[in-house]
């Protein structure tokens, strides 16, 4: 569909999607810390901040293999010492639905208000050929920094590449959704239109003192 | 894993159990029951590493000396100022648990994150049929 083939010695390019891409996970509130003797410590990371800030801090922590698709552009993929990836889920299970759509009709609803209404997903159709057994979005919070030259020696490990339309389509989601700025919707409603759309917003909303 | 097996699962829906077999653990502790819960759910299973230069992970910015390897003395030198007081000392197994403790709690947070994602594009649905 939307992918193409990647021989394995081509470069890293933004677009490009890997499986096995480790998504290291900690908490800087529970860490074990190796200290000078070879032994595990449980801390903070407050705790394990130290007066020398050059010198680094070894800790115990959980590496999960991702699928992943590459955000970084082609310039810097060439020369970056890091690149920077996207993790990629399964479809339902990112935007949290709790039964698949029951027909086309119904999926192709779902993939277009999700496209228009949350910048957060991008939409990955399954592809067999590609090893993309299952419908797929990237998740653009989940961003997943990986050293470039480690990378480039295991591109055994990328499995497609999007195609020209969908890479353009991609790099427009992707850069939409970094430079959305926040601003407050509601701020031209009038007193009364505000009241109604804080009954139905779902979260929090604080009134302008021209609403109050 | 290899690009046979790459080719031949999906390593989006299929889960992959991998175990630090460098650790030993006990067959009967609570930590093991919580992985075959795990392991059910079909979730891939993280390894546990040692992870060295955890504050490049953090700060990318930082820049790091280059500490001479060759020869534990040096490297011994270079650290004898680094001594973390702080902290109570914990067994290997312990380590692993705070490890996949943190695990756990991102991938819940994850959860709940798109839960919570998924009931505002719901109440935006419903606005829109109103």
């Amino acid at each position: 569909m939307i992918y193409e083939a990647v021989g394995s010695t081509e470069p890293i390019q933004q677009g490009d999607i890997f499986c096995n891409i480790p998504r290291v996970d900690f908490s800087l509130s529970a860490l074990a810390v190796i200290d000078e003797d070879d032994a595990p410590k449980a801390m903070t990371w407050r705790d394990a901040l130290t007066s020398n800030p050059n010198v680094p801090i070894s800790a115990v922590l959980a590496v999960k293999p991702v699928t992943a698709i590459v955000i970084t552009q082609n310039c810097d993929a060439t020369r970056g010492q890091t690149l920077s990836l996207c993790q990629i889920e399964d479809y339902l299970v990112a935007t949290n639905q709790t039964s698949p759509p029951r027909d086309a009709k119904a999926w192709q609803r779902l993939l277009m208000r999700m496209s228009r209404q949350n910048p957060r997903f991008f939409y990955l159709p399954m592809d067999a050929n590609f090893s993309l057994n299952a419908k797929s979005a990237v998740d653009f919070r989940v961003v997943l920094p990986v050293p470039r030259l480690d990378l480039e020696s295991m591109r055994d490990l990328r499995i497609a590449r999007l195609n020209k339309v969908a890479l353009e389509h991609f790099r427009e989601a992707l850069s939409h959704f970094f430079r959305r700025y926040a601003f407050n919707e509601w701020y031209p409603l009038t007193r009364e239109e505000f009241t109604a759309y804080a009954e139905q917003a779902g979260e929090e909303v604080t009134a302008f003192d021209w609403q109050k | 894993m290899t690009v046979g097996a790459a080719d031949s699962v999906s390593p989006v829906t299929t889960p992959i159990i991998v175990y630090d077999e460098n650790l030993s653990h006990d067959s009967a502790s609570r930590e093991d029951s919580s992985h075959t819960r795990v392991s059910k759910r079909g979730i891939l299973w993280p390894q546990i590493i040692i992870a060295s230069s955890i504050m490049a992970l953090t700060t990318p910015l930082v820049s790091f000396p280059d500490l001479p390897l060759s020869g534990l003395t040096n490297l011994r030198d270079q650290t004898e100022s680094w001594a973390i007081e702080k902290g109570r000392r914990i067994t290997l197994r312990e380590a692993r648990r705070i490890a996949l403790q943190a695990h756990y709690q991102f991938e819940d947070g994850l959860r709940r994150d798109r839960i919570q994602e998924a009931r505002l594009m719901q109440l935006s649905m419903n606005e829109d049929e109103a």
